[in-house]
């Protein structure tokens, strides 16, 4: 993880000047690394064609994975390998045991979200902070260009920004 | 730009149709069960017979249909109050919904008044130490259940549904010809105090008289906010199917998949609030065994297992697997189907309610139960479009929020 590229950060200082030039870079065919802002922009995400998360399918994998094995372990330990009488009930009983199965559900999904979260997000515990500048988190709007060993799109890009009404271009190794 | 409805010959043609169908299901079903209940049962002393198969039918679905009512303004009142701003476009649907409540209060108060004994069983003479049917227990329970108070709290609570829906009803029309921060404030506080009227005060005590005290010998301290998420639900997916009538035949133009997906999340979590509240008053029943509780779910098990469970798979199960994902909440054709099966699914929850309690031991849903359905539901829905059809500005556009509506964005 230790390679660095070399990025062209354009900073801007109104998310609607830089959702139009997001909208203009995709006209003029440059490919956008990524956006940084200190809060959501909405319809930010369809410009820039970021696809779904499949977050919520694994939070649905790990809650089925929960209330199954909530579900096998009671089941197997209630009505199979140890049968108790609890207050005349059946020693199949699902209902007594179904807040057990919703809470295994939040649990693993809660749990699992995080991870997968983590593990989609490239992060660990200790890992170097990547900052683009620290500004991005006050009141500054970023785009970034991906200019790795391809020192002629540099201008190219400074000039589209400039033009685009960035307040400030500046070039930064991540 | 059509901002006005207009409730068409057509449509009305189509509701009047259904209303016929319906009186004519109704009908065959009255012939079928003509000679229900009379003698011939030795097993029952009271063996329920055509005129209590009709009462326990159609007052559920009115039932129904008021609770209906209810959280539509409650709905109304409660984003209103939290300065919700997605929902001004439809803000008049939701205040149509409300305006069956006239219709539905006038049904309630001739059941009250013409059929009180054949629903509620504490107005038999029962609390008279010498009188044969003398039940101690319900003696124990005369101050509240008695005829006085309970009229007293229906004529209290229909009076306040009635007084709210008005004051709705005139400030936001007052808004759409001269918008005001005054009113907008205004409005603020129907809101404050419809929340409170009508959760508190109209859904507690209406669910125990009209509800609960069908069965006064069980109560149950759920029963009040199980019934309401019963309704609601029901709201959301009727709120659901207008908003689609109305998109179709090319009303209120800026209302996209985004409120009607705000409108499906709402059908989403709150079937899962019913089935919360459902399975809870269930479990501690069925774990604690007590009989005078068990009692309750004994008679819906018996003979009326299938509607039990049918709704437990039309109301959560259903629901929530169809409706979890984003992309489905977007489908209006999709959620479309899943708010007409929730609708028929919380009638199957109100039916459980009333009716078991009155048809023991089975038989109770019958060509009657779907005829009054259809015709009533028929009725419903017409007062709701002739309501609606009244509003000159249907997208509220002149309301202080509606830019917030228009660009609402999830």
């Amino acid at each position: 993880m230790s390679t660095t590229n070399k990025f062209l950060v354009g900073m801007f200082d109104d998310d609607q000047t830089l959702l139009k030039a997001v909208q203009s870079a995709k006209e003029s065919g440059l490919k956008i690394a990524d956006a940084f802002t200190p809060f959501p922009v909405h319809g930010l995400e369809h410009k820039l064609g970021l696809r779904a998360t499949k977050l919520h399918t694994a939070g649905f994998v790990f809650g089925a994975t929960g209330l199954t094995t909530a579900f096998s372990l009671m089941a197997f330990a209630n009505a199979v390998d140890y049968p108790t009488n609890f207050g005349g009930k059946p020693y199949f009983s699902l209902p007594a045991w179904i807040p057990i199965m919703f809470e295994l559900t939040v649990l693993f999904a809660s749990v699992g979200m995080v991870i997968a979260f983590y593990y989609l997000c490239n992060l660990y515990p200790g890992k170097q902070p990547k900052i683009v500048d620290p500004r991005l988190t006050d009141d500054m709007f970023a785009l970034t260009f991906d200019i790795t060993g391809d020192n002629e799109q540099s201008s190219k890009i400074t000039e589209f920004l400039n033009k685009e009404g960035a307040v400030e271009v500046f070039e930064k190794d991540i | 730009m059509k901002n006005t409805y207009i409730f068409t010959p057509e449509a009305k043609g189509y509701l009047i149709k259904g209303f016929v169908v319906g009186l004519i299901l109704l009908a065959i079903g009255v012939a079928l069960n003509w000679n229900v209940g009379a003698g011939g049962d030795h097993h029952h002393e009271h063996a329920a017979t055509l005129r209590t198969h009709l009462i326990a039918n159609i007052y559920s679905i009115v039932l129904y249909g008021f609770w209906i009512g209810v959280t539509a303004l409650f709905f109304l009142s409660a984003t209103t109050l939290a300065l919700g701003g997605w929902h001004i476009q439809i803000q008049k649907v939701l205040l149509a919904i409300g305006g069956t409540l006239p219709f539905s209060i006038l049904l309630l108060a001739v059941f009250f008044g013409l059929f009180n004994h054949d629903l509620f069983h504490w107005t038999h003479d029962l609390y008279d130490p010498n009188s044969p049917t003398y039940d101690a227990i319900l003696a124990s329970k005369r101050d509240y259940l008695n005829m006085g108070r309970f009229w007293a709290f229906a004529i209290a609570l229909f009076l306040m549904v009635l007084t709210i829906y008005y004051l709705w009803h005139k400030n936001l029309n007052e808004m759409d010809v001269n918008p005001s921060v005054k009113l907008f404030d205004r409005s603020r506080a129907i809101a404050a105090g419809s929340i409170f009227v009508l959760a508190m005060l109209v859904n507690t005590f209406g669910s125990w008289d009209w509800a609960m005290s069908i069965q006064p010998h069980w109560y149950s301290t759920m029963f009040s906010w199980y019934l309401m998420a019963s309704a609601a639900v029901g709201m959301f997916s009727v709120l659901f199917i207008i908003i689609f009538y109305l998109k179709r035949n090319e009303y209120l133009p800026h209302v996209n998949e985004n409120h009607q997906h705000d409108v499906a999340k709402y059908m989403f979590a709150i079937s899962i609030f019913w089935t919360y509240v459902w399975f809870s008053q269930f479990m501690l029943i069925w774990y604690a065994n007590i009989p005078e509780e068990t009692l309750y779910f004994t008679k819906r098990l018996n003979g009326y297992s299938i509607m039990f469970y049918a709704s437990l798979v039309l109301n959560f199960i259903l629901p929530f697997l169809a409706l979890m994902k984003r992309d489905s909440k977007r489908k209006s054709n999709l959620v479309l189907v899943i708010a007409v099966l929730i609708i028929i699914g919380h009638w199957f929850d109100f039916f459980n309610m009333i009716v078991p309690e009155l048809i023991a031991g089975g038989g109770g849903f019958n060509l009657i139960s779907i005829g009054a359905f259809v015709a009533l539901s028929s009725v419903f829905i017409y007062i709701a479009l002739a309501t609606l059809s009244r509003y000159k500005d249907l997208s509220s556009s002149t309301h202080p929020y509606i830019r917030e509506s228009y660009g609402h964005h999830i």
